[in-house]
């Protein structure tokens, strides 16, 4: 066997194991493509294949084997240019001329004898020629309109249909130039080889291949995406990521987000190929692969949603991938890539979308966290400016109302020593009540933003804090002698005697505004363990079981307080968990509605607290 | 604040801060001394009702609108104590009290501030008292009478 023999059998070999392989794939995607893919692989299969076959068969060399062979050989360009077509737009004159040219073929191939006339053969050679090379044209074309893994299947495709235009040119040569015959034949086996590589690589591209050139515009897409979530808006995002996209397929590209409230898909730069809300149940191919959550591709959209073919045929779109965007869970969008003409592979390329489209959720995710965590940013600054202003408004009317409560206090202070004023006592000490108040209002706006910022500043000495209970008690008795008090043993303990006396005035004040003036109050507090437990008692309108742990929200009371009867604005049971809390002790409530509350407040004595 | 403190000396019914025998006169013969009480504060409505007030109550009574003020009258003052705002324009309550300290002056200070810190700040001046604004004005004169120094006689 000659290197020129073994070169043609490896050739041979190649060129049938492209036609398995193209077998196999349209077996699995039956499309048009794959059709004329492995209808144009079978006849070079076939013609090749013939002679070695009737080799081994040990069968003479048959007229009719060889003018069928002829005529497949002479399909070929046919079905090239018939691939062609279903890749991009092939003009009507050139399908015209190449089925003249088959038919021509066919009748010369039929009708004269063999050997054929060399004017014959010239005629035959150069209309394979001729269609290969224009073929091989129209794919670089392709080619240069797409990216990634598909432009490098075109360009083998291309560079197959080339070498396979130029090995018919070159053998045209031994046919003008007899005497070169073996060097011709070197050059055209090796052309053939050439085109057989390059068709398997660009029809049945091996795995690692394709993932080798993939790489590159993945790589890309990647460094771009790892930048996106922080543009300044989920629109710049969107943008970005079609563009993306978009130059990975050398298609254009769409991103429909999913508006839950409203049950659509809201797509804002669809090409004009979709309307910019897709709503459930229309057919179209985005809601489709929505609602399924499984990648698509439509090698025909008209064809695929007919209702809107008029639309997507304005847009130029023929073929559509589709993939659904999603986070875990959280169905976020989807991405749909438009084609004008059908990308070659599309396996690959619904692989390839599903990755971007993966991609693509994890760029949105990213900014929904981003945002997220600005929201809750912006709101701890909008609640710190809130305090902010409560304390300072606060403060700017403790000025005022010095003076206020100063001047009423000193003219109640002239008219209890003035007798000729005595008349008007009354009057200047409601002045003066109102103005203390106010005040205490005011103080307790300061405290309430105090606690909510946890600065309530607790400030402990040693105190003994059953003392403390009962002056407050004592001076609340001062028109209410139904505060009755228990308290054994002194308490001591290192507390804020302000802010005890605070908690203990509040508690008691509550109690007794909520119940009957004829009904006790019982204060008692006690050493358990190492706490001290203060109660107090009443036998009032009682809390629903609802509000007994809300009572102590701010600006909260109970709902069965009628705000018209009982004064106060809700914050004297949240100051006083926020002075239990700063003591590193808790506050809480039992009650039942119609009989009464009990308050209690447990402080640890040996525990430091929460010291600031 | 001059211009300030004009009309309120003007809308003074003595017309200008009484000196201290007028003052004692005024006082009619009360138990207490007759050292002033120096006010500083940058509201001119609480200065005056202080002054109306602690004058009232026997005091005499010198006011300053600030820090700088109160460094002037202590010039040719001595006050049996001072009671101070600790915000103000001009010279604040800190800056005063570092001045004041610089001169050796060791007059009783009770701090007036409405201020949640008041305890703190009186702390940091080194004051022998704080009372928080708003007030009710017996426990002002109670902490007056705690403060105000006594021992120094008249002469």
């Amino acid at each position: 066997m000659t290197a020129q023999q073994l070169l043609q059998g490896i050739t041979n070999v190649l060129f049938v194991l492209v036609f398995v392989l193209v077998v196999r794939h349209a077996s699995r995607q039956r499309s048009r493509a794959s059709f004329d893919i492995a209808l144009f692989f079978g006849a070079l299969a076939i013609a090749v294949l013939q002679g070695p076959v009737f080799q081994l068969l040990g069968l003479p060399p048959n007229a009719t084997a060889t003018t069928v062979v002829s005529i497949l050989v002479m399909a070929l360009p046919f079905l090239m240019l018939q691939l062609l077509t279903d890749f991009t737009t092939v003009p009507l004159r050139a399908r015209t001329l190449t089925l003249g040219g088959i038919i021509a073929s066919v009748i010369l191939l039929i009708t004269l004898p063999p050997p054929l006339d060399p004017m014959a053969v010239l005629f035959l050679i150069a209309y394979f020629a001729l269609v290969a090379l224009y073929t091989a044209i129209s794919f670089v074309r392709l080619a240069s309109r797409s990216a990634g893994v598909t432009k490098r299947r075109t360009q083998a495709v291309a560079l197959g249909m080339g070498m396979l235009g130029l090995a018919v040119l070159v053998a045209a040569v031994s046919t003008l130039a007899p005497g070169s015959s073996g060097l011709v034949s070197a050059v055209t086996q090796t052309l053939a080889l050439g085109a057989a590589i390059a068709w398997l690589l660009g029809f049945a591209t091996p795995p690692q291949l394709r993932r080798y050139w993939q790489e590159p515009e993945l790589r890309a897409f990647l460094e771009r995406a790892s930048t996106l979530p922080r543009l300044p808006t989920t629109d710049a995002i969107l943008r970005e990521l079609e563009r993306g996209v978009g130059a990975s397929f050398g298609a254009r590209a769409a991103i429909g987000l999913y508006d839950e409230t409203r049950h659509v898909l809201v797509f804002d730069n669809a090409h004009g190929a979709l309307p910019n809300e897709v709503k459930d149940g229309t057919g179209f191919l985005a809601w489709r692969v929505f609602a399924s959550q499984q990648a698509g591709f439509f090698p025909d959209a008209p064809r695929a949603h007919p209702e809107h073919a008029d639309a997507y045929r304005a847009a130029g779109v023929g073929p559509v991938l589709v993939a659904p965007i999603t986070a875990g869970a959280r169905r976020i969008g989807v991405l749909e890539a438009f084609a004008a003409h059908r990308p070659i592979f599309s396996t690959d390329d619904l692989a390839l979308v599903q990755l971007l489209a993966d991609q693509a959720a994890v760029v949105l995710e990213s900014r929904a966290l981003i945002d997220e965590a600005a929201l809750v940013q912006a709101q701890e600054e909008a609640a710190r400016l809130k305090e902010d202003f409560v304390s300072a408004a606060a403060h700017d009317l403790k000025t005022p109302l010095t003076t206020l409560l100063g001047q009423a206090q000193i003219l109640e202070l002239r008219f209890s020593r003035d007798p000729a004023l005595a008349q008007h006592q009354p009057a200047v000490s409601r002045i003066a009540r109102e103005a203390r108040r106010l005040s205490a209002l005011v103080e307790d706006l300061l405290d309430a933003s105090r606690v909510e910022e946890g600065r309530l500043d607790v400030r402990r000495e040693p105190i003994d804090l059953a003392e403390v209970v009962r002056h407050v008690a004592e001076r609340g008795r001062a028109g209410q002698d139904r505060i009755v008090v228990d308290l054994g043993e002194p308490l001591p303990g290192a507390f804020d005697r302000r802010r005890i006396e605070q908690l203990a005035d509040n508690l008691i004040e509550n109690a007794l505004k909520y119940s009957h003036e004829d009904s006790p109050v019982e204060i008692s507090a006690w050493r358990d363990g190492d706490a001290v437990h203060l109660t107090v008692r009443d036998h009032g309108i009682g809390i629903p079981p609802r509000d007994l742990t809300n009572v102590f929200d701010r600006f909260r009371r109970a709902s069965n307080v009628d705000a018209r009867r009982y004064s106060g604005i809700g914050l004297g049971l949240y100051i006083c968990r926020g002075i239990a809390e700063e003591h590193g002790g808790r506050i809480w409530a039992e009650s039942t509605v119609g009989q009464g509350s009990t308050f209690h407040v447990r402080l640890p004595v040996t525990g430091e607290g929460k010291l600031n | 604040m001059v211009a300030l403190e004009r009309v309120r000396f003007a809308s003074d019914p003595a017309g200008a801060p009484p000196p201290t025998r007028t003052s004692q006169a005024h006082a009619g013969g009360s138990s207490i001394g007759l050292q002033p009480i120096l006010v500083v504060d940058d509201d001119a409505e609480i200065l005056a009702m202080l002054r109306d007030f602690l004058e009232s109550e026997g005091l005499t009574v010198r006011t300053a609108s600030n820090g700088q003020e109160a460094l002037d009258v202590l010039a040719d003052t001595i006050p049996s104590l001072i009671l101070l705002d600790m915000r103000m324009p001009v010279l604040d309550g800190w800056d005063f009290a570092e001045r004041y300290r610089a001169l050796a002056l060791a007059y009783p200070i009770v701090v007036m501030t409405a201020a949640e810190s008041a305890r703190r700040w009186a702390e940091e001046i080194g004051a022998n008292g704080y009372i928080a604004k708003p007030f009710d004005v017996d426990e002002l004169l109670q902490t007056i009478e705690r403060h105000r120094q006594k021992d120094s006689k008249p002469n």
